[in-house]
């Protein structure tokens, strides 16, 4: 089979780029698959993907590449015009409306009508809904959710229900959200949840030797970072050599260290950059907070078991209740209450021996998503939406 | 996986000790290769052969690959332990020494040696800036212990002189108070900091904290003083591209701190 990956943005660091990554090569063992990025501003990714999938852009923004100002690229001039120009197909109120344009309307239109593929899959709302009525029939599609329905406007919702009967099936990451659109989508196209995926190798093992809590995302409001350092400042009362280090990049990230700064935290929390090794630096670390307002899915978390990290996070819509075990590989706490992260944290930090167990037990629940499962979930969902297609047509 | 490693690590007498949780099989060895020269350092595991030990102080500086070899056949060794040990490091920093071994993992498992000349500096650990001073605790690294008077030492950038005051040093601990209203009275400045202790003239920096690049990750707090000649001066630490710490000393803006 020929399997093509569409993401707005491959050369990003955030969950969904990771999970497509890891789904894409583990299938490419036994596919063709490639991935195409609508929009491309770096040389390479910078998450490692397989050598054996095929990445390709739609809208080339380095400098030198298709877009604006780009010295004889023969659309160079209406790309450029095109760019400034709001998308007219993507709802205005997609959550990433911003990055779409009159110029990625074109690219991925004429990419989609022209896609030679058996299967299509679509990362995101604003490309499902393009997918959904632009691929052409021959081609599976297949729409993915990473966040979760209730995220989505309610503009968007009307165009969600009206649209996804176009897809010949959805994917979403928890079985909560599958409920959620299996009530929203009348259409009758199948839902199937599926989660992500550990990539396999050798993963790093804590060695809870280090007095450090680590947290990774988006520093985006979602993620709850401001909720995390409220919740550290009662953490560094009690235990004052404990850090907390935070992996990733956003538009969050002045406020964050201003934050942090106000709350008196600027021997305890470091603002780390995004990192290519995301596993490497958890496992240097003895606990992970996940702080999030809403996860989809929450890849951070099963990154953090099979490197034996335990991890406390907001029980908060909907991933992360998918995935911790309370009390047995980590703690849930109510969402949203910074008291309650903190003294799960505390809990954590004061009984090392709890830690330990913690920590072991998380090697084995990671165990249940490595990514050959995922990569087969995957295989017979496309055979069984092939062979109710095939029956339908 | 019999042939991961599940310990990799250089002790503080600068042995490298690595370890396996099952016997690595009969005829393997571990081989260090110096990326730079390509020379080799066999090394042969313990009779139990789960374990492996030889000391790594003298190696020559660079990046020096670890390798299982077997026969004709090597491979890069892999290994689990991530490396980074915070305790590790502040203990291995706290003996003189003129060169450190640490340990490297790459995001596939392969393990190497960074072999490094160091200078002494000055360990930052915590800063606190507040009720009128900067007060900084660490320790001093690679130095061994020190017993004696000490200076903390602000040395003024574009010759605005030094201002400098007693500092305690109590083994490799240092703890250091800088009054701002000292900094204050001289022209507005930045001010590099120095611990010196016997015939040592360290950098205050921060570098065993596994955290390289420390402009963006935090920032300390700004205190406001009166300037002997009117006006209000800003005073705040922070940290150069180096991740040395410095002081910036400014004229507050007419409506209050930046």
């Amino acid at each position: 089979m020929k399997i093509t990956f569409m993401l707005l943005d491959a050369f990003t660091v955030d969950g969904t780029v990771r999970s497509t990554f890891t789904l894409a090569g583990e299938l490419a063992r036994r596919h063709e698959v490639e991935i195409v990025s609508v929009l491309r501003d770096a040389e390479r990714p910078a998450l490692p993907l397989s050598a054996r999938v095929r990445l390709r852009s739609l809208v080339d923004r380095r400098a030198g590449g298709s877009g604006r100002g780009a010295p004889g690229w023969p659309f160079g001039g209406r790309a450029a015009r095109l760019l400034d120009e709001p998308s007219a197909l993507v709802p205005a109120r997609e959550r990433c409306y911003d990055r779409f344009s009159a110029w990625t309307d074109e690219r991925i239109t004429r990419a989609l009508r022209r896609l030679r593929a058996d299967v299509l899959v679509t990362t995101r709302a604003g490309l499902n809904l393009l997918a959904a009525r632009h691929a052409p029939r021959r081609v599976l599609r297949i729409g993915q959710e990473h966040l979760r329905l209730g995220l989505n406007d309610p503009g968007v919702l009307a165009e969600i229900e009206r649209g996804y009967s176009g897809l010949d099936a959805l994917t979403t990451s928890t079985a909560a959200d599958r409920r959620d659109y299996l009530r929203r989508l009348p259409g009758g196209t199948p839902v199937y949840a599926i989660g992500n995926g550990l990539a396999g190798g050798l993963y790093p093992r804590s060695r809870q030797d280090n007095r450090v809590v680590v947290a990774a995302g988006r520093l985006v409001r979602l993620k709850g970072h401001d909720l995390l350092l409220e919740a550290f400042t009662k953490v560094v009362e009690k235990h004052p050599d404990w850090r907390l280090r935070i992996y990733g990049a956003g538009p969050r990230r002045d406020a964050l260290r201003s934050l942090a700064t106000r709350l008196g935290l600027y021997n305890n929390v470091l603002l780390m950059n995004a990192t290519g090794d995301l596993e490497g630096e958890i496992a240097k670390a003895s606990v992970l907070a996940l702080p999030s307002r809403g996860e989809g899915f929450g890849m951070t978390i099963i990154e953090a078991f099979a490197c034996g990290v335990p991890v406390v996070a907001f029980d908060c819509p909907l991933g992360p209740r998918e995935l911790v075990t309370d009390g047995h590989d980590g703690f849930l706490v109510p969402p949203e209450e910074p008291a309650a992260l903190a003294e799960a944290l505390i809990r954590l930090i004061d009984d090392e021996e709890l830690r330990l167990r913690m920590a072991a037990n998380a090697r084995e629940s990671a165990s249940r998503h490595g990514i050959a499962d995922i990569a087969d979930a995957w295989e017979s969902m496309l055979a069984e939406v092939r062979l109710a297609r095939s029956k339908g047509a | 996986m019999a042939t991961v490693a599940n310990q990799v690590r250089v002790g503080t007498d600068d042995a490298l000790l690595i370890g396996w949780p099952a016997p690595l099989p009969d005829g393997e060895r571990v081989v260090l290769w110096h990326d730079e020269s390509g020379a080799e350092l066999p090394v042969e595991p313990a009779g139990d052969r789960l374990t492996c030990t030889t000391g790594v102080g003298d190696l020559a500086p660079g990046r020096w690959e670890l390798r299982l070899e077997a026969g004709s056949l090597t491979r890069p060794l892999l290994t689990d332990d991530p490396g980074g040990s915070l305790g590790g490091m502040r203990g291995y920093a706290a003996r003189a020494r003129d060169r450190s071994v640490t340990v490297t993992r790459s995001p596939g498992g392969h393990a190497a040696l960074a072999v490094r000349d160091v200078v002494p500096h000055a360990e930052v650990e915590a800063v606190h800036p507040r009720d009128g001073e900067i007060l900084i605790t660490g320790l001093l690294a690679y130095t061994g212990p020190q017993y004696g008077g000490a200076r903390l030492v602000a040395a003024g950038r574009r010759s605005a002189g030094t201002v400098t005051r007693a500092a305690r040093v109590d083994g490799v601990e240092f703890r250091a108070r800088l009054p701002i209203g000292a900094l204050a009275a001289r022209p507005p400045a930045l001010w590099d900091l120095f611990l010196d202790v016997t015939a040592v003239h360290a950098r205050l920096a921060t570098r065993l904290d596994d955290a390289p690049g420390k402009r963006g990750k935090l920032s300390f707090p700004i205190q406001v003083t009166a300037a002997p000649g009117g006006g209000d001066r800003t005073v705040r630490p922070y940290y150069t591209a180096a991740d040395e710490l410095s002081v910036a000393c400014h004229e507050a803006a007419a409506d209050g701190p930046a």
